[in-house]
């Protein structure tokens, strides 16, 4: 097993290199020049020169693709155009927001999701399944900007539970202002969660030892929670944990919509003010949250399907069978 | 004494296009410490008759029409979902076809095997798992496996688990789906022979469901033969081996190869069964049978006493 984490966090190294080098590449490729915005509308012709030669802007891309990689490896992002502070330092700041945000929001997705879909997949064609196949059609197609909005134009602006935007101040302020957004950012995992919870579970309700627990006298809980369920939920685990990659980097839109202080606003923002290494920091840091986010759903596979764990024991061959 | 005993159990599966007659009037009685083979093709209703003797019928598309089992003289079909929890297992205990599918890949088989015990016994977990460890070397497994998972064993050793299962709480009736099927021929017989052992060793009753007439002649005491949902032949192994009275039997009998012949070919009973959603108005063989006249198309003959507990259902008995 550890053998098998180290091996794949070495893998990290080539595919966070290829992406940092296509996203330098892209940002390369815009038309701006750093210099102009640095110095802002009044620079001349000779001062935008004189930083080009001392930010090495005019250096092939390469060199520079092998500096910006040198320097990340020091933990240096460069300073951000608009705020002229390190860019690595914004992103710390913001991080924390967003992986609450993107954790409550799955949190949400899972503990909505799941039940919804072993109840459905218990009764499977009645009303309440119909119902909650309904809920997450809409839950999946409905833009999270249209559902942000809806919410809180029903709890801010006409009951006035929770906050409209921004972050709270203290523990329960920070609570109350997380709910809408983490409800937002959670409704299509919830949705999605729902249907691939029903749709496994419908799956292991077939199988023989659903009727070899049955025919040992095992109550129907049990055998919902233990013997289906733990089976069901092998190909849930995946689609959470996708899932909570992409929301990491994707909430951009509920981070907008809401004002949350995170890297998706801050990602918006930068691109808004053309903050090249402020762009480019957000999206390796994303990358490699996303990666390691894989990493720990392919290692939480082991813990829930013993028969992967067993893939990964090279080191300890069971030679016991007679 | 019986201790189960089958009257006209009439079983249909109904899908949304059409109903399926799985069992038509199925009659069978077992007496305590025999074993019953039940014989029949595939899709002959063999497993329908035992996963309605253990109420795990099929809920959406399963209706037992007509018919009572009676196990120790009550009717199971007429008791409740706690009731029949308390009798699966304890009393009736079952054995499914094919041991790859039957036990549950994520527990290890020291917890599905404790399983059966906590059901009924209701002890203390490590109880449990003493239990589970005894049942495993009883099937001819080494305890330490207890904490292994059912991919870590192989076909054969998969399907003594699902025996320990089975016989954890001490069933007094043991239904084995055919239980040897999905094995290896090498290891049919070791399987079928601690069966036997197992079952002499607590006194169980067995209702073996097969198709191999060989494994019926070495474990069975009496023989029903099944044909798209009905009972055509019922006796004991002595009379339906030597004195078969139904031509169907006779096929069966006719399609094993002779060691000894000197034959080209195989002698399989000609045509198929005939499609249960819509049976023949008369013998349901006749389609097939070779000796079927006017008055086998027209009606349908009754299951009737040959000789002493000897039961044919044919207008043409030998």
């Amino acid at each position: 097993m550890w053998k098998y984490i180290v091996k794949r966090i070495l893998m990290l190294i080539p595919v966070m290199l290829a992406t940092i080098f296509v996203v330098y590449f892209i940002m390369d490729q815009s038309e701006v020049d750093p210099a102009k915005i640095m110095l802002g509308e009044g620079a001349t012709e000779e001062t935008i020169a004189e930083l080009h030669e001392e930010l090495g802007l005019d250096d092939p891309f390469l060199v520079r693709y092998v500096r910006y990689v040198g320097d990340l490896l020091r933990g240096d992002m460069g300073n951000s155009y608009t705020y002229k502070t390190s860019v690595a330092g914004q992103i710390r700041e913001r991080l924390p927001n967003t992986f609450l945000l993107a954790s409550c929001g799955v949190l949400f997705s899972v503990v909505v999701g799941i039940p919804i879909g072993i109840l459905a997949a218990r009764k499977q064609n009645s009303i309440f399944d119909n119902a909650s196949m309904i809920f997450s059609l809409v839950g999946a197609s409905a833009p999270a900007f249209w559902i942000g909005l809806l919410l809180v134009l029903a709890f801010s602006l006409k009951l006035h539970i929770f906050p409209a935007s921004g972050m709270g101040k203290g523990f329960a302020g920070v609570l109350r202002s997380l709910v809408l957004p983490a409800v937002t950012l959670g409704m299509s995992g919830a949705a999605t969660t729902a249907r691939t919870t029903r749709s496994s579970m419908l799956e292991t309700i077939r199988q023989d030892y659903i009727d070899m627990a049955r025919s040992k006298g095992t109550g129907e809980f049990v055998i919902t929670y233990r013997h289906m369920l733990k089976n069901a939920l092998i190909p849930v685990v995946t689609a959470v944990g996708l899932h909570f990659g992409v929301l990491l980097g994707g909430s951009v839109l509920t981070e907008t919509v809401f004002a949350w202080p995170g890297i998706g606003r801050f990602v918006i923002e930068s691109i808004k003010t053309q903050d090249i290494p402020s762009v480019l920091g957000c999206v390796v840091t994303l990358a490699v949250m996303f990666t390691i986010v894989n990493l720990l759903v392919d290692i939480l596979y082991a813990y829930v399907d013993p028969r992967i764990k067993s893939q990964y024991k090279t080191t300890k061959k069971v030679v016991k069978s007679r | 004494m019986s201790i189960l005993e089958i009257k006209n159990l009439k079983v249909d599966y109904e899908t949304e296009e059409n109903t399926v007659h799985a069992l038509i009037n199925v009659s069978l009685q077992m007496t305590g410490g025999e074993t019953l083979g039940l014989v029949g093709e595939t899709g002959a209703g063999k497993t329908t008759l035992a996963k309605c003797i253990m109420g795990l019928l099929p809920q959406r598309t399963g209706r037992i029409r007509t018919g009572e089992i009676l196990y120790g003289g009550e009717d199971l079909l007429k008791k409740d979902n706690k009731e029949m929890r308390r009798i699966r297992g304890a009393e009736i205990a079952m054995i499914f076809q094919d041991p790859m599918t039957s036990l549950n890949p994520v527990l290890t088989v020291g917890e599905q095997i404790a399983e059966a015990v906590v059901n009924h016994d209701h002890c203390s977990k490590a109880k449990a798992f003493s239990r589970a460890a005894e049942m495993l070397e009883l099937v001819g497994i080494p305890a330490e496996r207890l904490h292994e998972y059912p991919h870590q064993f192989s076909g054969g050793m998969k399907q003594r688990v699902v025996i320990a299962i089975a016989l954890a709480c001490n069933p007094k009736l043991l239904i084995a789906d055919e239980p040897t099927t999905a094995l290896d021929v090498t290891i049919q017989a070791q399987v079928l022979e601690m069966m036997q052992q197992l079952k002499q060793k607590f006194h169980t009753s067995m209702l073996l469901i097969t198709h191999d007439l060989g494994v019926v002649a070495q474990n069975c005491d009496k023989v029903a033969v099944i044909y798209a949902g009905e009972i055509v032949e019922y006796g004991s192994v002595t009379d339906v081996f030597k004195r078969m009275q139904h031509p169907y039997t006779e096929g069966l009998f006719n399609s094993i190869p002779q060691i000894n012949a000197d034959v080209k070919r195989l002698n399989p009973i000609p045509g198929l069964m005939p499609d249960p959603t819509n049976l023949p108005r008369g013998c349901s063989f006749s389609t097939r049978c070779p000796y079927a006249d006017d008055q086998c198309q027209r009606e349908a003959p009754e299951l009737a006493e040959v000789s002493q507990d000897h039961y044919a259902r044919c207008f043409h008995r030998r």
